[in-house]
């Protein structure tokens, strides 16, 4: 053969090989080509989740957001991003999640409910309005409370006639009609701000605002007489009327509870409620590692007391006194770590330190371990006075819960044990007065005069009818 | 060669065009790997706060940390400027929640502060009030005791008295068994020559306004002026202009009004409402005292700003500072003055050098997630009731009170503000206590 024809007989099984190799490499090409302008299509269709700056949560937090944010695709996930972000205090990324389901999906009734809490949360005011509009017009079943919440708005802006309309709209929510009388006193109406807080006052007898309400407008009018009177039912009555915002608050708080370290707090709480100490001092060691929190270390502190691992738990009181300043809690705890150890001495200083300005109803279990503390010391008169303040401080508590017949108790073994604790006598009166035994109450308001003749509630008691 | 051979010798594609297109389909992958990150679609456009950000104040200063560093948290809860030991120079006064003592940073050279604690440790000191009490002579110092910065119900509150006997203070507490109280201030409402208190009692759910009557030998005599939620602030002056000091009452917690208790003589009092709004969430958070307008009636600044309903704050657009102007005889007219977000506290001093008094604000609950979010921001005073907005810091964040005054003896006005701070996160912006102190001297 000639080498020329030789040549060309492997030229043809080069060409042919080109040839496949130039189709494939065409096929291949075309198929990324396509591949990929579909996908830009379909990312662009939709919306990326928003930006956010993550040193504001923990790392934990962070590090579930960001997984969220990636698998962000139908409405129910941009609505649990957008939850989450509110309950973690990113509200302009919230909003922008929230409007993201509701694009998706704008029948939803509830995501138009978040999506206008969400925009209050900024201020923008009209733009909540017109989306809890969207949540009434979608049939949400939280009718009365989406009006008091449009309400609520008209008076941020400072509308008290549209507030006032939406207000009857909210059929007989307590706070609905709360916020009829507020205004009714703001506008000068005082009669018609009486008559229904006088109203929600008899329905709802443990609650305050109305009893407030009641005793301002007696105050403005100069009656000191019913102004006294009403300034006594709000002192004692301990709750707030129910409110829409409770089931909102409740929400957002189970929610950030429900991320990263705040999680690990709250299972830990479980654990440690339901006697399981290993488990919860593993999960608190873990919120631990991702920052320090004297919140944390005190309830580690607490899971290694239980556990009779007193030197560990006093070395974390310890690190929280150091890092985070003193509290009279945390050294009277440090005290009980040392009482344990069998460090007596040391834990009577530190509980004789905390009492110098420990103050409220925890302040009772304090004084009764000092009362003990001098009782071994064989200081009987000291041990004495700090039982008559540990009965004190409970009865104080026990009667501004309305728990009065615990509270009589309390105060009557307060002033047994301690006759010169002049606020014993006091709130002695008062617990009589509250359980309708007049001539008692005269009697112990005498007392707290005997030893302290300035007391000007006690005296202001024995004037009043 | 057949003539398909031929055909096929014909139509074969050159190397040059099959290397080009191999090369494509491999280095395209690699193109789009690189290329990755910004094929995304555009990022949602997020709500940017109106009151946050303002353009930036020419007022050089030197930034100055007081006392301490600011360790894990610091939480301060009052401070104020005053010759505690009236030797001509200032001094400042600070409540310090997270160390639990009233601290006097004692004036001792130029720039240069003595840190003392004054008396003993006391649950979250609050407001305070220099008066000498039991005149002596010297000044005394009274505590609003808080019992807690978180929100709470229970009676930890109480008013303390750190009595000066010169070389050291010595507490003596004045009334307990109270719910949270936040401030405390002095003056003889009685007229018979001794100093009482009024007294805010915060609280939570349950709150009340008080006033000591002063009856010697550390005894004082409560009396109850108004049981309500919230009255946070208690400043005391002659508003009416009788000659007899009054008390007027900044309330929050969903009331968002000011009471005057202008003072009848006698221990009696008449209640009256010179501010109110039914924007329950105006978050006002602290009413001062001021002059204004210098014409000798005293004015009252309240700032709005607070705003943690749930958890985290932003701030929102009706936050800013109100100048409630003494018209005379108890009389007050509302003047907006800007609109800043999450304002805490405010002072007055003419900062500019120009004659006229500007405000000074700080802010506790900006958009502190935004960096150039203004945390000092300067009100100044462009006369005829115009104030305009300027940044003067953006750190540390959580400015919570504040107060201006020449500090270093060069004539010109200098300031003092406290951080709060109850996040955890964010540690390089926190604050204790910081001085901003003018460097320009006075021509």
């Amino acid at each position: 053969m000639d080498p020329s024809q030789r040549a060309c007989s492997d030229c043809s099984h080069c060409s042919h090989r080109r040839v496949w190799i130039e189709r494939l490499g065409l096929f291949v090409l075309i198929a990324e080509l396509v591949g990929v302008g579909a996908w830009l299509v379909w990312q662009w269709s939709g919306r990326a989740p928003p930006e956010f700056d993550g040193t504001f949560v923990d790392a934990q937090t962070q590090a579930e957001l960001r997984n969220q944010s990636a698998s962000c695709r139908k409405a129910a996930d941009w609505a649990q991003l957008a939850s989450h972000f509110l309950a973690s205090g990113y509200f302009p990324q919230a909003e922008v999640c929230f409007r993201q389901a509701r694009q998706r999906e704008p029948g939803q009734a509830d995501f138009a409910l978040w999506h206008a809490f969400a925009l209050e949360r900024l201020g923008e005011i009209e733009a909540a309005l017109e989306v809890y509009g969207q949540a009434l017009h979608w049939g949400h079943p939280r009718r009365a409370d989406v009006h008091y919440y449009i309400g609520k708005n008209f008076l941020r802006l400072e509308q008290p006639e549209a507030a006032r309309r939406a207000f009857v709209e909210a059929d007989d929510l307590p706070a609905a009609r709360y916020e009829l009388a507020m205004l009714a006193a703001r506008e000068g109406r005082a009669e018609e701000a009486r008559r229904l807080a006088a109203q929600l006052a008899q329905e709802f007898p443990t609650t305050y605002p109305p009893a407030g309400l009641l005793h301002r407008l007696a105050v403005l009018q100069g009656d000191a007489v019913t102004a006294a009177y009403w300034a006594d039912q709000f002192n004692y009555r301990p709750r707030p009327l129910p409110s829409p915002f409770d089931q909102e608050a409740d929400w957002i708080f189970r929610l950030a509870n429900s991320l990263g370290r705040d999680r690990l707090f709250r299972d830990a709480g479980r654990h440690y409620q339901a006697g399981e100490w290993e488990q919860a001092e593993r999960l608190l060691r873990q919120a631990q590692q991702l920052v320090w929190t004297p919140e944390v270390a005190d309830r580690l502190a607490d899971v290694l007391f239980v556990q009779g691992r007193y030197a560990a738990a006093a070395e974390l009181l310890r690190e929280i006194l150091e890092r985070d300043g003193p509290s009279w809690e945390l050294l009277w705890r440090l005290g009980q770590a040392q009482a344990s150890l069998g460090r007596t001495a040391e834990a009577g200083q530190l509980w004789q330190r905390a009492q110098r300005w420990a103050t409220g109803p925890l302040a009772a279990e304090l004084y009764q371990d000092l009362s003990q503390w001098y009782q071994a010391q064989g200081q009987m008169q000291q041990a004495q006075w700090f039982r008559g303040r540990a009965h004190l401080t409970r009865g104080i508590h026990l009667l501004d819960q309305g728990q009065t017949a615990t509270a009589l108790s309390e105060l009557e073994q307060a002033v047994r044990q301690v006759p010169e604790l002049a606020d014993a006598w006091f709130f002695l009166g008062e617990t009589y007065r509250q359980t309708g035994r007049p001539a008692e109450a005269q009697q112990a308001y005498q007392q707290c005069l005997r030893y302290r003749p300035h007391h000007g509630r006690a005296a202001d008691a024995l004037k009043s009818p | 060669m057949t003539a398909a051979d031929s055909k096929r010798l014909r139509v074969q594609p050159p190397l040059v065009r099959v290397v080009l297109v191999v090369a494509l389909a491999v280095l395209f992958p690699l193109a789009l790997l690189i290329a990755w990150p910004s094929l995304g679609p555009p990022s949602l456009p997020l709500h940017v706060s109106p009151v946050s950000q303002f353009p930036v104040a020419e007022w050089p200063f030197h930034k100055q940390v007081l006392g301490r560093g600011p360790q894990f948290r610091p939480r301060i809860t009052h401070v104020r400027i005053v010759d505690l030991d009236q030797d001509g120079r200032p001094d400042i006064l600070a409540s310090d929640a997270q160390h639990k003592r009233v601290f006097w940073y004692r004036s001792v050279g130029p720039r240069q502060w003595q840190e003392i604690p004054l008396g003993g440790e006391l649950n979250v000191p609050a407001g305070l009030a220099v008066v000498d009490l039991d005149g002596d002579g010297d000044l005394d110092v009274v505590v609003a005791v808080l019992g807690s910065v978180l929100p709470a119900d229970d009676r930890i509150g109480q008013v303390v008295w750190l009595e000066n006997r010169g070389t050291e203070f010595v507490d003596h507490i004045v009334l307990d068994h109270l719910r949270r109280v936040s401030d405390v201030q002095a003056a003889d409402f009685n007229g018979d020559g001794r100093p009482d208190l009024a007294v805010a009692v915060y609280g939570y759910h349950h709150g009340e306004v008080l006033w000591l009557e002063n009856r010697g030998s550390g005894r004082f005599r409560e009396h109850r002026l108004l049981a309500t939620q919230g009255p946070s602030h208690v400043p005391v002056a002659d508003f009416t202009g009788d000659g007899r000091p009054d008390i007027g009452v900044l309330v929050s917690q969903d009331h968002e009004e000011v009471w005057l208790f202008a003072n009848q003589g006698n221990g009696r009092f008449t209640p009256r409402l010179i501010f109110q709004t039914c924007n329950f969430d105006l978050g006002s958070a602290s009413l001062r005292l001021a002059d204004l307008d210098a014409d000798g009636r005293p004015d009252l600044l309240l700032c709005a700003g607070d705003n943690l309903e749930i958890n985290h704050h932003y701030p929102q657009p009706w936050h800013g500072c109100i100048w409630l102007r003494n018209k005379g005889a108890g009389e007050f007219e509302t003047i907006r003055l800007a609109a800043v977000g999450g304002v805490y506290g405010a002072a007055v001093a003419d900062l500019t050098g120009d004659g006229l008094p500007d405000v000074v604000l700080c802010c506790m609950f900006n958009d502190w997630r935004t960096a150039a979010a203004a945390s000092l921001v300067l009100l100044e005073n462009q006369g005829h009731q115009q104030f305009t907005p300027r940044t003067l810091d953006t750190l540390p964040i959580h400015l919570a009170v504040i107060d201006a005054g020449d500090l270093d003896g060069d004539g010109r006005a200098d300031i003092v503000a406290g951080g709060l701070h109850l996040d955890d996160l964010a540690p390089q912006r926190w604050g204790r206590l910081t001085l901003w102190l003018h460097t320009l001297p006075r021509p």
